[in-house]
């Protein structure tokens, strides 16, 4: 029996992991306030078991097998590397039986990124204090609005978003991962946007 | 009795291994794992060229 079957690996598919990280819950993407220690409950959708997961960041990747339906992992950000700002954990967790793998994006606020905004992503409109995810279907068009004109740095490997006020930024969402920093003019303060640009969303079939 | 419990058992540890979502893979499954996660992850952040990527940006704005 083989286990790369339901999902095609050369797809990039919604994050749709059940997640509830120190009490804050969501569903495939989180952005929850800064901390020493996350407790990260994992509940994949469709009740599917996970065989092997694995959450990846910057500075290290980590394995758990035969984890069952449900299951929390510890992340304890390495001080200097992790809890920087700039290091996301992402979580793949994989069923080897009816293959309905599940993945996750975890964003961890911290103190570089303090310009607040205001986010219309995927039908929800809410707050972010500086650190935020939106995922989408590629292409389909999001907000973010900031209370005070902004510099986009134009370094990035996806580009500037456009803007006509350089305060509402109107975009379709790219595919994939992208990262976008911004910086306020007045207050000096950084914000950073991740969009998540999913090609099909996971459905998987159940017996 | 004995023979009804006997033959009970192995359907109940099935029943438990089931509810509690506990199973064995092989080497080769495992295998199989890493693979499509090696495949899927390249299309996905891979973290240190995403930080990479943002640090990038930052330089860039704290130079205005």
């Amino acid at each position: 029996m083989t286990t790369q079957q339901k999902l095609d690996p050369l797809v990039f598919y919604s994050r749709d992991m059940g997640l509830n990280v120190n009490g804050y819950k969501s569903s495939g993407t989180i952005v929850v306030p800064k901390n020493n220690k996350y407790k990260i409950k994992l509940n994949p959708p469709g009740y599917a078991k996970m065989d092997f997961i694995i959450l990846k960041t910057c500075h290290k990747e980590i394995s758990v097998e035969k984890a069952g339906r449900k299951e929390t992992i510890w992340h304890e950000p390495n001080v200097g590397i992790e809890d920087t700002g700039l290091c996301m954990a992402e979580i793949s967790a994989l069923e080897h039986k009816l293959g309905r793998h599940s993945f996750a994006n975890i964003d961890f606020e911290s103190d570089l990124f303090q310009l607040p905004s205001l986010v219309k992503c995927n039908g929800n409109t809410y707050n972010s204090r500086g650190t935020t995810i939106c995922q989408s279907k590629e292409g389909l068009v999001q907000v973010i609005e900031f209370p005070e004109e902004v510099i986009p740095a134009t370094t990035g490997k996806c580009g500037v978003l456009p803007s006509v006020d350089n305060k509402t930024f109107k975009y379709k969402t790219p595919n994939r991962i992208c990262s976008f920093i911004f910086k306020g003019k007045v207050s000096g303060k950084f914000a950073k946007l991740t969009t998540i640009g999913y090609e099909r969303l996971a459905i998987r079939k159940l017996k | 009795m004995t023979t009804i419990l006997t033959a009970a058992i192995p359907i109940i540890l099935k029943l438990l291994q089931w509810a509690f979502g506990k199973s064995d893979i092989s080497k080769e499954q495992k295998e199989a794992f890493l693979k499509f996660y090696e495949a899927h992850e390249k299309l996905g952040n891979q973290s240190v060229k995403e930080m990479d990527d943002i640090n990038k940006q930052l330089e860039e704005l704290k130079k205005e």
